[in-house]
């Protein structure tokens, strides 16, 4: 193997099936046809490729997101919010008796650019990891092409609210074409009449008809802030390619259609209980819990963010809760 | 979220609240300041409430909006009486 000119990122020149190998620390990934191979010091594990890259893009596209992004039972990162760890095994109880469990923390930029780097090589022609599987081209076979474009999507992050001056712009038939499964959400805006001068601040817009126009699943967007409290929309359909890890609340609002979710113990990963949401429900997250959504039908979920940079550590220190609600 | 809801708002003349307060604070009486606007919001709309304005949400009939705000001295919890459990 040798390296490439790519900084921090040691890949290696492409394979039998045409794709680049990565190592970094003692973690080793290879991809073919089919899987993604992931070794480490004391053990290796296969995933379909299908499910590996749907979960590396939402791990590059969130930034590591908050807490942990399982990738499945096995293999995920945590975010320490300036490091990373990269683990296998780590929160299975399995691998944690049988001592195969291996984890590693890394600076982000350095994992980042790893993932950043896989992510784009493993991606083939016409198959996007962000796209529901009915609307994208398959991830298999040998080494054609790329899809660079879906792979960097610039994440929706708005600093007030869209459709503000200057913020994120509203969606339209020139940019995001309504979905098939939302043709039935009314596009209608709200009446807006501000006074000279104040344009700027007196601002609304149609959510839904927003959301309905989103060409992405699983991937929630920042629509508004008021300081640490993120509205993070998002539509979904089919599975939720990660297994979400919470180090903090999160609050979910099923704004239409149906969500099923499993919801699992953080560390261990033992059952805790199965959430049924539908159109108008309101669940918490505690912060000690892991989950999975899986939704029949395109739908969409308001998530609500505290994105309070003390919370992990208050958490930790068992200053703050990790449920939302004491009864 | 459900019905139709207006938003008026106000530029206040006077700040009603240290700017470093966090929330919303009741404000006794009609706001003095500059009329900046009004908006009229249903089913799937959201709108902006600029900080250190005075916002009156008003509905002819039954509707339901959610707040996105810092909890403050407005700030009522009652999930414990409203969540299963």
């Amino acid at each position: 193997m040798t390296d490439t000119a790519i900084p921090a990122v040691h890949a290696s020149e492409p394979n039998a099936e045409g794709y680049r190998e990565f190592t970094i620390g003692g973690f080793h990934f290879r991809r073919d046809e089919f899987f993604a191979h992931v070794t480490w010091p004391t053990g290796t594990h296969v995933m379909s490729i299908d499910g590996f890259l749907r979960a590396l893009q939402r791990d590059v596209a969130w930034d590591f997101f908050y807490g942990t992004v399982n990738f499945d039972g096995v293999f995920g990162t945590v975010n320490h919010y300036g490091t990373v760890d990269m683990f296998a095994g780590r929160y299975n109880d399995s691998y944690r008796k049988a001592e195969l469990d291996h984890f590693e923390n890394f600076p982000t930029p350095e994992i980042r650019a790893t993932f950043e780097a896989m992510l784009d090589d493993w991606t083939i022609n016409g198959f996007d990891p962000f796209a529901s599987p009915a609307e994208t081209a398959k991830p298999f076979g040998v080494k054609t092409g790329s899809n660079t474009a879906a792979v960097t999507r610039r994440r929706v992050t708005a600093s007030r609210m869209v459709g503000v001056p200057g913020d994120e712009a509203i969606r339209t038939d020139a940019t995001h074409p309504i979905n098939r499964m939302f043709a039935d959400v009314p596009q209608d805006e709200p009446d807006v009449d501000a006074e000279p001068g104040f344009e700027d601040e007196v601002c609304a817009f149609n959510l839904f008809a927003y959301l309905s126009r989103s060409d992405v699943t699983w991937n929630p967007s920042v629509v508004s802030q008021c300081k640490a409290s993120l509205y993070c929309p998002t539509t979904e359909e089919y599975i939720l390619p990660i297994i979400h890890g919470n180090d903090r609340v999160e609050w979910f609002v099923q704004m239409s259609d149906q969500i099923i979710w499993d919801v699992q113990d953080r560390d261990t990963g033992a059952v805790r209980a199965k959430v049924t949401m539908k159109a108008g429900d309101v669940a918490a997250m505690p912060g000690d819990i892991r989950h999975q959504g899986y939704s029949p039908k395109r739908s969409m979920l308001l998530v609500w963010e505290n994105a309070s940079p003390e919370l992990p550590e208050l958490i930790r220190s068992g200053k703050t809760s990790v449920y939302p609600v004491d009864f | 979220m459900d019905g139709e809801v207006a938003v008026e708002l106000v530029k206040l003349d006077t700040a009603l609240a240290d700017p470093a307060k966090e929330g919303s604070v009741r404000v006794d009486g009609e706001p003095a300041g500059q009329p900046m606007g009004r908006i009229v919001l249903r089913r799937g709309h959201m709108a902006l409430l600029p900080a250190h304005s005075a916002y009156r949400f008003t509905a002819e009939r039954p509707s339901v909006i959610l707040l996105q705000t810092i909890q403050g001295d407005d700030t009522i919890e009652r999930w414990a009486e409203i969540c299963l459990s």
